[in-house]
Order: C-alpha cells, then sequence, then structure tokens
C-alpha cells in the first residue's frame, strides 16, 4: 500500500497552534503523508481548484482525505464541506470533521452536508493525538480509496 | 096587594149584605196589599237585577283588569270599560306625571267616537287646575249634570261642539297616593244615577289598583331585565382574556342593555398621548371615519368632562346642548349621548360612549345606575386583562432571558475548549519532547498546567450539560434504575475498593425520563457520596427508591462527614463545594441534579448534619409520560 502512505493530507485549521498540534500528531507514527495545511475555507478551495496561488499543481496535490474544521473564516465548514460534496471531481475525497464541537445538531449538519466522519478534538492531549492518529491510520490503511482517486494521487506522488 | 116580608127575612138579608160588603173590602185590601208587594217586589227585583248587573260588570272589569299587567295595556283597557259600563261618551284616564308634577291623559275612548277623539288643548293639568285638578288634590268624586254651568270645566270644545254635559270624575288613589282622574262623560240630558256612582268608586279603586299592579310589574320585570343584562355583561366579559375582545362585548352589552344605537369604546393611551378608539359596536359609516387616535385637544368636551369629574356625562339632546358643540358630532346626527368613564383604583381607563341617533332618549335612574355598574365590571374585567397580558409578557420575557442565559453559557463553554486544547497541547508538547530541557519543578510546573487543563474542561463539560438540560432534543423513556446504578457503581469501583465503601442497593422501580440526564442525577450523587466518605469505620452508601401515590422519592445515602444545615440550600448553588475535602470536582455536580430533577417536576433536597452522615433525596413524578 505505498500509494496510500504516500497519500496527500489537506487540513483545514484557522487556529495554528490546533494545526501544529495537529500535524505532530499525524507525523508521529512513521507513516509518511504529506500533510498540507490552509487556514480558510477559501484557501482550502483554491487548493482544491488549483487557483490563485495554489494554481501550480505542484503546490496543490490532490489529497486523498481531508480533515476539515467547521468554524473557519472566510468561509465556513459547513459550506466548504457542501461545496467539496457538489463538485463530480471532488465529492469522492473523504472529508472528517475535526473540531471541537460536540454538539449534536451540529453532528448532523456535518452529515447531512455530506461528511464522511465527525471526530471532536479532545482537551487531554494524549487523548488527542490518539484520536488523530487512530483516524489516519483508519482512513490510510485500513479503508480503500476510490479507484479515481488512487490514479490521482499516485499520478500526484508520482510529479 | 104586598105583603110585607116577614122580619126575620130582612134582617136575614141585611146581614147578609153586611157580611159581603166587609168581605169584599177584606179581599179588596188583600188584593190592593198584593198589588202593592207585587209592583214593589217587582221594583225591587229589578232594582236588584241592576245591581247584580253592575255587580256582574264590575266583576268583569276586576277580572279583567288583573289579566294585564302591561301598563301600555291597562290604560285603553280601563277607558273601554269603564265607557262600556256607564255607556259614556267620552271617557278620559288622566295619570298623574312626578316627574313634570301635573296630570296628563293617559288613555282616551268612549261610545262616540268622534267625540273622544277630539284633542283638548289642554295636555297637562296641574292639580287644582280646573275640574279634573281640583278632583285631583281634593281625592273627592265629582258628578256634574251640567258642565256648561261649572266655570271650572276647562275643555269647553266637548261641551260646545259634542255636545257633552254630563260629568263623573272619581280620583284614582292608592295608598293615599294619587294615580289620576278617571273622567267620564256623556251627552245630556242625563243623570247618573247613585247606583253608577257607587259603581264608578268601586270601578276607579280597581282601576287605580291595576295601575299600580301594573307599574310594579313594570318595575320588577325592568330590575329582573337589567340584572339578568349585567349578569349576561359579566359572564360576557369575564369569558374573555383578550383586550379587544373584552371591550367589544363590554360596547355591544353596554348598548343593548340601554337599547343605544351604537356604542364606542376609547381607551387613553400615555403612551402616545392619544385617546384611541378600541372597539364598537354598530358604528356608522360616518361615525367610523372620525374613529382614529385623538390628541387630547382633539377630544371632545364630553369625553374630556367624564375623564376628568370620573362621572357619567349625559347629554339628552347634543344638538341643544350648549356642552357639547364639537366639530366631533358634525354630520352626524347624534340626539342623546352618555359617556361613561371607566376606572378603578383610581385609574381611569378610558370611556364608553353609546348613541342615539336621531331621537332623544332619556334616561331613568335605574338605567343610569345600571350603567354605571356595567362600567365597573369593564373597569374590573379590563384590569385583570390587562394584569393578564403584562403576566404573560413577563412570562414570555422571562422565558427568552432564559434561553439566552443558557445559550451563552452553552456559547462561552463552547469556546473555551479551543484554547484549552492549545494549553494542554503545548504542556503535554513540552513535557514529551523538552523534559530533558526542563529541570523537575520545570516538569512539577508543567504537570500543573496539564492537570488544571483537565480540570477546566470537566468544569466546561459539566457547564455545558448544565445549559443542555431543558433544551434536550431526546425523548424520554423508561429507565431501570436498577441498571443504571449498577453501571455507575461499576464506573466507580475503583474509588470504592480503594476507600473500602460498601454499597448497599435497595429495590429500585423504573423511572421515565431522559437516560442521560437520569444517569447524571445519580451519578453525581454517587460520585459525591465517595468523595465525601471521610474516615469513618464502617463506610456505606445506600440508594433506595419507595413510590407514594403517582410520585417516586429515591435517595442515596452515605455515612460520610454530613453538611451542616445553613449549607442545605447552598449546596446546590453553582460552584458551591464544600472546603474540606480536596476533592476533584467542578462545583457544578449537585446544580446539574437539581436542574434536571426540577425540569422532570420533581424536588430535590439534602438531610443531613456534620459528623452523622448525608441523604440526598428527590422526587419523580411518576403517571403519564411528561
Amino acid at each position: 500500500m505505498d500509494r496510500n502512505r504516500e497519500m496527500h493530507i489537506l487540513l483545514v485549521e484557522d487556529n495554528p497552534d490546533h494545526a501544529e498540534l495537529t500535524m505532530r500528531a499525524l507525523d508521529n507514527g512513521n507513516l509518511l503523508n504529506h500533510v498540507a495545511w490552509v487556514k480558510d475555507g477559501e484557501e482550502a478551495l483554491d487548493f482544491l481548484y488549483r487557483r490563485r496561488r495554489y494554481a501550480d499543481p505542484a503546490s496543490s496535490p490532490r489529497p486523498g482525505l481531508i480533515l476539515l474544521d467547521m468554524k473557519l473564516p472566510k468561509l465556513d465548514g459547513h459550506e466548504v464541506l457542501r461545496r467539496i460534496k457538489a463538485d463530480e471531481s471532488l465529492r469522492s475525497i473523504p472529508v472528517v470533521m475535526l473540531t471541537t464541537s460536540d454538539r449534536q445538531e451540529e453532528i448532523d449538519e456535518s452529515y447531512r452536508a455530506g461528511a464522511n466522519s465527525f471526530v471532536t478534538k479532545p482537551v487531554r492531549f494524549s487523548d488527542f493525538v490518539e484520536r488523530v492518529r487512530t483516524v489516519k491510520l483508519y482512513w490510510v490503511l485500513t479503508n480503500r480509496l476510490p479507484e479515481v482517486l488512487e490514479a490521482h494521487s499516485a499520478c500526484a506522488s508520482a510529479d | 096587594m104586598p105583603r110585607l116580608l116577614p122580619l126575620p127575612l130582612a134582617l136575614g138579608v141585611l146581614v147578609g149584605l153586611v157580611l159581603l160588603t166587609v168581605l169584599y173590602l177584606y179581599v179588596w185590601r188583600a188584593l190592593r196589599r198584593k198589588a202593592a208587594g207585587a209592583v214593589e217586589n217587582a221594583r225591587l227585583f229589578e232594582e236588584r237585577g241592576r245591581h247584580t248587573q253592575r255587580l256582574l260588570a264590575l266583576n268583569e272589569v276586576s277580572r279583567s283588569l288583573t289579566g294585564i299587567l302591561d301598563p301600555r295595556e291597562i290604560f285603553p283597557t280601563i277607558v273601554r270599560l269603564a265607557a262600556d259600563l256607564m255607556e259614556a261618551s267620552v271617557v278620559r284616564l288622566w295619570l298623574y306625571d312626578a316627574a313634570r308634577g301635573a296630570l296628563v291623559v293617559g288613555a282616551a275612548g268612549g261610545t262616540d267616537a268622534e267625540a273622544a277623539a277630539a284633542g283638548t288643548s289642554y295636555t297637562a293639568i296641574a292639580p287644582g287646575q280646573g275640574l279634573v285638578g281640583a278632583i285631583f288634590a281634593r281625592r273627592e268624586a265629582e258628578f256634574i249634570d251640567d258642565l256648561r254651568l261649572d266655570p271650572r270645566w276647562l275643555n269647553r270644545e266637548l261641551t260646545d261642539r259634542f255636545g257633552v254635559t254630563v260629568f263623573a270624575g272619581v280620583p284614582l288613589v292608592l295608598k293615599d297616593e294619587g294615580v289620576g282622574v278617571l273622567a267620564v262623560m256623556s251627552r245630556g240630558p242625563r243623570r247618573f244615577s247613585p247606583g253608577e256612582r257607587d259603581l264608578m268608586e268601586a270601578f276607579a279603586s280597581q282601576a287605580a289598583l291595576a295601575i299600580h299592579n301594573a307599574r310594579l310589574f313594570e318595575t320588577t320585570e325592568r330590575n329582573l331585565s337589567e340584572t339578568r343584562a349585567l349578569l349576561s355583561v359579566v359572564e360576557s366579559i369575564t369569558g374573555s382574556h383578550d383586550l379587544g375582545e373584552v371591550m367589544r362585548r363590554i360596547s355591544r352589552e353596554a348598548a343593548r342593555a340601554l337599547g343605544a344605537d351604537s356604542a364606542t369604546f376609547y381607551v387613553i393611551d400615555e403612551a402616545i398621548g392619544r385617546v384611541v378608539p378600541m372597539a364598537g359596536y354598530h358604528i356608522p359609516k360616518a361615525l367610523l371615519e372620525r374613529a382614529v387616535p385623538l390628541t387630547r385637544e382633539a377630544v371632545p368636551a364630553v369625553l374630556s368632562e367624564a375623564f376628568r369629574t370620573r362621572e357619567m356625562v349625559f347629554a339628552r339632546d347634543v344638538s341643544t346642548d350648549p356642552r357639547f358643540q364639537s366639530a366631533a358630532f358634525q354630520g352626524v346626527p347624534v340626539r342623546s349621548l352618555l359617556a361613561s368613564p371607566v376606572h378603578a383604583k383610581g385609574q381611569v381607563f378610558g370611556s364608553l360612549l353609546l348613541y342615539w341617533w336621531d331621537r332623544v332618549r332619556d334616561l331613568s335612574e335605574n338605567e343610569l345606575a345600571l350603567m354605571a355598574a356595567l362600567s365597573g365590571e369593564a373597569a374590573l374585567a379590563l384590569e385583570n386583562a390587562r394584569l393578564l397580558a403584562e403576566t404573560q409578557a413577563q412570562a414570555v420575557a422571562l422565558k427568552e432571558k432564559n434561553a439566552e442565559l443558557n445559550s451563552f453559557v452553552y456559547t462561552v463553554s463552547h469556546d473555551l475548549k479551543a484554547p484549552l486544547v492549545t494549553i494542554q497541547g503545548m504542556a503535554s508538547v513540552l513535557a514529551e519532547d523538552h523534559a530533558a530541557a526542563l529541570d523537575e519543578q520545570g516538569r512539577h510546573y508543567v504537570r500543573r498546567i496539564q492537570a488544571n487543563t483537565q480540570q477546566m474542561e470537566r468544569l466546561l463539560l459539566d457547564l455545558l450539560a448544565l445549559s443542555r438540560i431543558g433544551r434536550e432534543a431526546r425523548a424520554p423513556e423508561a429507565v431501570s434504575l436498577a441498571d443504571l446504578v449498577d453501571e455507575i457503581l461499576g464506573e466507580l469501583a475503583e474509588p470504592l475498593r480503594t476507600r473500602g465503601i460498601k454499597a448497599s442497593v435497595g429495590d429500585l422501580g423504573t423511572l421515565t425520563g431522559i437516560r442521560v440526564q437520569l444517569e447524571q442525577v445519580f451519578r453525581n450523587l454517587l460520585s459525591n457520596a465517595v468523595k465525601y466518605i471521610g474516615d469513618g469505620p464502617e463506610p456505606l452508601i445506600e440508594v433506595g427508591m419507595e413510590t407514594r401515590d403517582e410520585v417516586a422519592e429515591c435517595w442515596v445515602k452515605d455515612t460520610g462527614i454530613g453538611i451542616a444545615p445553613e449549607y442545605h440550600d447552598k449546596v446546590f448553588e453553582i460552584f458551591q463545594r464544600l472546603k474540606e475535602v480536596e476533592a476533584e470536582g467542578t462545583g457544578v455536580g449537585l446544580a446539574i441534579v437539581k436542574k434536571i430533577v426540577e425540569a422532570g417536576g420533581g424536588r430535590v433536597w439534602v438531610e443531613s448534619t456534620r459528623g452523622a452522615g448525608t441523604t440526598f433525596r428527590f422526587t419523580w413524578p411518576l403517571g403519564p409520560r411528561r
């Protein structure tokens, strides 16, 4: 599963501290993955559509997994989610909501908008790391990605 | 040659003749007496017949009269009966009007329709004035054979044109009060016999009684109808709590009760400084256009007056009343107008106005009293409706405030989580990656940071839970307490074992509620019991439940350090914790328990004294699903 291991992950997180902690958690574990980090919803879409500062495909490889925070400036997390899922070319990318919220309404809303998974950030850091790793392990190792995506990933990582 | 009769024979003949004569005379006298007797009998018979007739007639009359209670019917009936009885050409019934202090014609009739119909130039006769006035004043009947010769007689037209010259006038008196005069007139020549006079007097007293009864009946009827009206109004206006509806009903009932054509209800709105028409009944178009909020200056004098004096203002005829020459009524043909201020406890709410179009209406004392009573009821109903509206508004505002507060607590707690994640995370990273760079003290500090962030997290979670109660979208279900408590004791197995606490669980039933919340209740109570178990020799925690009527009472009892009575209320407040024990806890636990129990319709309290253990009890309604 080398191809999966070389999968790119897009992290959409506005809080730099949380982003740092998340990426640290993702990095631990010897699973080589490239994590791209964007700070808001608009940047996320720019990345996915390869426009503006992400026009160069080299800077915006097609991600095999998106970790998406709910509260984002400029474009709200749910809105980003809806747009991704509305787009034929992006729909098949699994999106995992990674957020502090644990409100049932927001969980329901996320699934309605097409989220593949919903994960609450725990306060205790050890739990946090544990959880992030579990998420990654599942999606990267256990889960099988769609064919189309794999081809893209392969293409991307081949670059 | 005639021979002389023998003497005895001659004597005999003589005696015979004498006897015959005596017999004849006797018979003659007897016959005469008989005849006289017969004549007398006949006369008496005739007299009795007439008397009987009169009695019968009188009987008939009184029967007729007592059957009629309608005053309007009784006067013409009296006249008609009198005319029949006395075979009178013209009969006039004069009635005394106390308000005007004069006698007026109540009814007129007679066998001579034309004469009877002839008007009289004297429509009102003062007591003492003329013949009729004299009869009334002196309470004595008068029988005049020829009116033309009596200087007191006023109505010359009757005598001159119609030849009505015979007069019998009888006063109608009841219990020393003069009711009127019955004047019976006939064309001459004629005399009213004594029998007829007696008859008239007898009839007059019947008539007076009948009139009295009719009036009494009318008053009673009116009182009854007024009482009914009042009751129906009260029923009607207390039947609704809607302010607008109440005003509408008041307008309608008042108009109906007093026979008004239209009604409006004006309310003083201090906020905008206007007098606003709030409701109306049968308002004609012309007035409807003027039914707009009025500034103080534009308020018609009648209303201002009523507001100012807090008394009813009645204008019998607006068109001629100098007080109410107002532009407000121009083009609007109102004649009589009644304004009644509606006020209670010194506060004037507004005024009810009743209108009579095209006709002048006189209102009796009773009717004004009724209106006053209605206004009083209206004021009370309005006050009630206002209070209710206020209370409801307050309830709504309170509910909103509560929701706001809950929302606030929720948002804040939620938003505090993010930085907390960071602090915890960074502290952990520090401890992990840079442990070598830190000395023991440094590492100690980092550990304290971590421990406190965890405490903060617990607090936030509890606050979030607290703010969620009552807004729970989950449905209540039947929860087996035995299972629930078992589970929680399982969670607390470690501390129970460490401190050697025995747990005793009694017969627990089933409660209907939101599972998560019931869990919270027992979890908080049980963990508290563990926390504050103290150092006693045989620590014990008991859980039990009993039912009484439709209410369950549950308890969690411990042999711990106890709570002093002065804190029994405070413990349920947020952030209150006993200082004696260095216990982990957020101070929100019992507040959560209280909120859940009260939201479920129950009550929670504590029984405890220092050093003697603690029992927390709460009630929970059984019965139909909440």
